[in-house]
Order: structure tokens, then C-alpha cells, then sequence
């Protein structure tokens, strides 16, 4: 280790000694579901004791955990389907060459356009209840989770975050924690990444663009009478 | 409503997605199969008794599945902790930081397997980093891991009763106030009369200049402390690598430029540390 390495080790551990926080404190940093004050004491306090920084940095693994065990978990299906298609093909070119071969009537086999199925794409919109969890978090941000559902819990705690980051634009923190939490939390949506802000600025009117989503999507569900 | 009358913990810990990550968790802490198994049974049974008393304070702020994994997390190294005791590391491993203790603890207390340890550890560090690290330490240590290792450094241990702070938490105390002492022995021998000449007022100086918020303290824990990498370290962050590498830069810079202001060089630095 170098010199200054030696020095920036030390210096992590000044400062004042942190209360020590609980366990529900340590999972709502992980959430990212503190206010800023909170969560830079707690951030403190992991700064200076090695063993609760490992506790953290496993919720903070499990978690991201099932992130990407969601994602390999889509990427599956969808290397499925890619090779069920190349077996329908190859097996059409199989029954064709062979039935050029023997002069016989060839084979007719219509294959259809790659286009996903509309039951498909239903599956990939955000469900209703997802979009009411969101709307609660936005309108009210300090409400307690009213979810036991961990991935309907996602969608408040990030309606929350971006209620936060709009009335404090500009706080890095919050935009980090808002961008994580919405990365997690469009995890099974990959075609809402498309909308994911670029900017500052579009991150702190983005609470608001969701909330226009989000109304859309439970007035349809009213109008049409779909189950949540 | 998760406020009111508290959430099913039996659905949510008997679920496969939690038991999965559970063991997932386990297997990072104990790579030794063996040991991953047993210690995600006491886990559960733990968490499981007095009616799923150990998670009762929850107060519906956090996401029940988050703060469960939190408890879990205790509960592991709680498990590590009963099993194989806290004895006292050896200063030189305090030195190197809290990943030295870490692996020492993996490595010649529990006695797992390199192999594995490596296997698990090393995709949050620097390559080669755990390699080396389990090669210093079965180097200098050579009873590590034997039968009776355990008992031996058990009996070298501190009592930890009479005092809050966890050995770790003292190891980090000893190991600052040393370094800061250095720096205060060095500012001390410069002529300049600016420049401070305890411990505390080279701490607060520090403090001042450096301008450093509760992240950035973490990150250089995470990564001076812990030997994370910088991209392991943004991960854990919620940030991007670049930044997490921008922002070091600047620490070490503003650092540099202030040991310049107080006449010390690295060079200086690192021969009184050695001299120490």
C-alpha cells in the first residue's frame, strides 16, 4: 500500500463515531427509501465499521442478485425462443431438400414473420397494481409500504424516489438512488429503458412523466374492465 | 398492509426466490459447501423461532424481503462468530486492512478452502489480489488453518464483553490514531508554523481541507479498507466506475497538495511508517 493509500485508509475512519443503525435503517438504506440526512449518517457509519459494511454489501448483493437472476432468467427465454425458431427452420430445410430429392411434391411450410404475439407483449406490460404502487409512492412519499409483494414494494419506493429527487433537483444522491431503483425496478421491462432520462434535468421531471403513464394505465384498466 | 399487522414471514422466508438468495449469500460467506448448507439451516431456524420473534422490530419502513436479508446477514456472521470464536488477528494483518482480517478469519479460523475462497472472493477485487493475499498470510502463518490454530488464537483473544466496539472497530481505531500519529511526527518536523503539531488538529485540518461527505468516506473504505476494486466499488455504490475513479483522483490530488503544503513527501511518509 502506498503512502497516500495508507493516509486515505486512516482518513475513512475520522470523524465523528455514528450512532449505530438498526437493522430496518440499514434495509431502508439499501432500499434507498432514507432521506438525505439518514442516509448520509448511516453512509457514515458503514464508512467506519468494517463488519456492518459487510452485512450491508451482502443485502446489497442479494439484491442485486435477483436483479440479474431476473435477467438471466429473461435472456433464457429468449435464447429460447431464437433456437426454437433456427430448429423450425432447419427442419424445414431438411423436409425440403429431401423432398427435391425424390421429385416429390415439395413440402409447403409458411413460416411466420418474427413478430412477438400480442400475449407476449401483454406479458411485458407493466401490471396495473405495479402502476398504483408507483402512484402512491409519487403522491405520497413518506407513506409506509402497503405491499408485502417485493416487486409491487419496487414500484412505490421508486415513486417515492422520484417524488424526492423533483422537490430536491439537483441532489446527486437521490439521482442515483432514483436511477437505481428505476433500473431494478424496469428490470422485467426492458422496453422502458428507452425511456430512462439522459439528464439532470430530465431525471427531475421524470416522477412527474410516470405519473401520466401511470394514471393512462389504471384509467384503460378501469375503462376495460381488465383484472389488475 | 405491511404496517399494520406486520408481513407473512413464513411466506416471504420459505419462499424460493428468498431460500435462493439465502443460500447464495452463505455460499459467498462460506464457500465451503459443508458449511454454506449448515450455516443457511441455523439461519432459518433462528430466524423461524419464538414465532419469528428475531424479526418482530420490523416497522413496515423498509421492504420486508430487504430488511429480512438484513437480519439474514447478521445472523451469518453471528453463525461464524459462535462457531469459530472472534480471536485477536495479528497487528501486521490489522495494518493491511479489514479484507486481510477477513480472509484470515476464511482462511485459518474456519478453515476453508483456498480454492474456493478465491473462487468466490476474487470477481470484487483487483486480479490476484485474494491470491496474493492467502499467500502472505499461509506464508507468515504457517500453523494457519492446522488443528488447534483456533484454540490458539482464541486464547490470545481480547474481552470483548466490556467494550461495545467490535475488535474490527478497534482494529480500524488503532490503525487510524497510528497513522495519524505518523503524519502528526512528520508535520511536527517541517518548519512551517502553520502546520499542525497533534493528532487532532492533522485530523481536523484533514477534515477541513479534504471537504469529504459520509460517500466519499465509504467509498475510500470500501476500497482502502475493504481492497474492493473501483468497478466492484461502483457497483456497490449505485454509481458507474468512471465517477467512482474521478472522484479518487481528486481525493489523492487534494492530498498530494496538501502533504506538499506541510513540506512532506511520500518518500518521507512511507519511511517513518516503515521506521514505525
Amino acid at each position: 500500500m502506498t503512502p497516500e493509500e495508507q493516509l486515505l485508509k486512516a482518513i475513512a475512519q475520522t470523524g465523528t463515531p455514528s450512532q449505530l443503525p438498526s437493522d430496518e435503517i440499514l434495509a431502508r438504506y439499501v432500499d434507498g427509501s432514507l432521506d438525505e440526512t439518514q442516509h448520509a449518517r448511516v453512509s457514515a457509519y458503514l464508512a467506519q465499521n468494517p463488519e456492518r459494511r459487510r452485512q450491508w454489501r451482502a443485502v446489497q448483493e442479494a439484491q442485486a442478485y435477483q436483479v440479474l437472476h431476473r435477467q438471466k432468467s429473461s435472456a433464457y427465454w429468449r435464447i429460447a425462443g431464437v433456437a426454437s425458431a433456427a430448429a423450425v427452420l432447419l427442419f424445414t430445410f431438411v423436409v425440403t431438400q429431401n423432398n427435391e430429392q425424390a421429385n416429390a411434391p415439395i413440402m409447403t411450410v409458411v413460416l411466420m414473420p418474427q413478430t412477438e404475439p400480442a400475449s407476449s407483449l401483454a406479458r411485458n406490460a407493466v401490471p396495473v397494481n405495479y402502476w398504483r404502487a408507483y402512484l402512491a409512492g409519487y403522491t405520497q412519499p413518506e407513506q409506509s409500504l402497503s405491499s408485502v409483494s417485493p416487486q409491487i414494494a419496487e414500484w412505490q419506493v421508486l415513486g417515492a424516489s422520484l417524488s424526492r429527487l423533483q422537490s430536491q433537483c439537483g441532489n446527486e444522491a437521490l439521482l442515483r438512488v432514483a436511477e437505481g431503483q428505476f433500473d431494478s425496478a424496469v428490470a422485467d421491462y426492458p422496453h422502458l429503458t428507452q425511456i430512462k432520462p439522459t439528464t439532470q434535468m430530465a431525471w427531475c421531471a421524470f416522477g412527474e412523466k410516470l405519473q401520466q403513464k401511470a394514471m393512462l394505465s389504471v384509467s384503460l384498466q378501469k375503462q376495460t374492465g381488465e383484472p389488475p | 398492509m405491511a404496517s399494520n399487522q406486520g408481513p407473512n414471514w413464513r411466506l416471504i422466508i420459505l419462499s424460493s426466490e428468498f431460500l435462493h438468495r439465502l443460500e447464495w449469500l452463505s455460499a459467498k460467506r462460506f464457500p465451503q459447501p459443508s458449511l454454506a448448507e449448515a450455516a443457511v439451516n441455523e439461519v432459518i431456524s433462528r430466524l423461524s423461532e419464538n414465532n419469528w420473534h428475531r424479526l418482530q422490530a420490523f416497522t413496515g419502513k423498509a421492504l420486508p424481503e430487504t430488511y429480512a436479508h438484513t437480519v439474514s446477514a447478521r445472523l451469518l456472521e453471528d453463525y461464524a462468530r459462535e462457531r469459530f470464536g472472534r480471536p485477536r488477528p495479528p497487528k501486521w494483518l490489522k495494518d493491511n486492512g479489514a479484507i486481510w482480517v477477513h480472509i484470515w478469519q476464511m482462511l485459518c479460523l474456519e478453515r476453508q478452502w483456498p480454492d474456493l475462497i478465491i473462487g468466490r472472493l476474487e470477481s470484487d477485487h483487483e486480479p490476484g489480489f485474494v491470491q496474493n493475499v492467502i499467500g502472505t498470510v499461509r506464508a507468515r502463518i504457517p500453523r494457519c488453518g492446522e488443528p488447534g490454530y483456533c484454540e490458539v488464537a482464541n486464547a490470545e483473544a481480547i474481552d470483548e464483553a466490556a467494550s461495545s466496539a467490535s475488535l474490527e472497530d478497534q482494529v480500524i481505531r488503532e490503525n487510524q490514531r497510528s497513522v495519524l500519529n505518523l503524519l502528526s511526527t512528520l508535520i511536527s518536523r517541517s518548519n512551517s508554523d502553520a502546520c499542525p503539531s497533534t493528532p487532532i488538529s492533522a485530523n481536523g485540518i484533514l477534515e477541513d481541507r479534504l471537504q469529504l461527505s459520509p460517500e466519499d468516506r465509504l467509498l475510500l473504505a470500501l476500497i482502502y479498507e475493504d481492497g474492493l476494486s473501483s468497478r466492484k466499488a461502483a457497483a456497490v455504490l449505485n454509481s458507474n466506475p468512471s465517477a467512482v475513479q474521478r472522484r479518487l483522483a481528486t481525493i489523492t490530488s487534494l492530498l498530494r497538495d496538501l502533504m506538499q503544503d506541510w513540506g512532506i513527501s511520500g518518500a518521507e511518509f512511507a519511511e517513518v511508517s516503515n521506521d514505525a
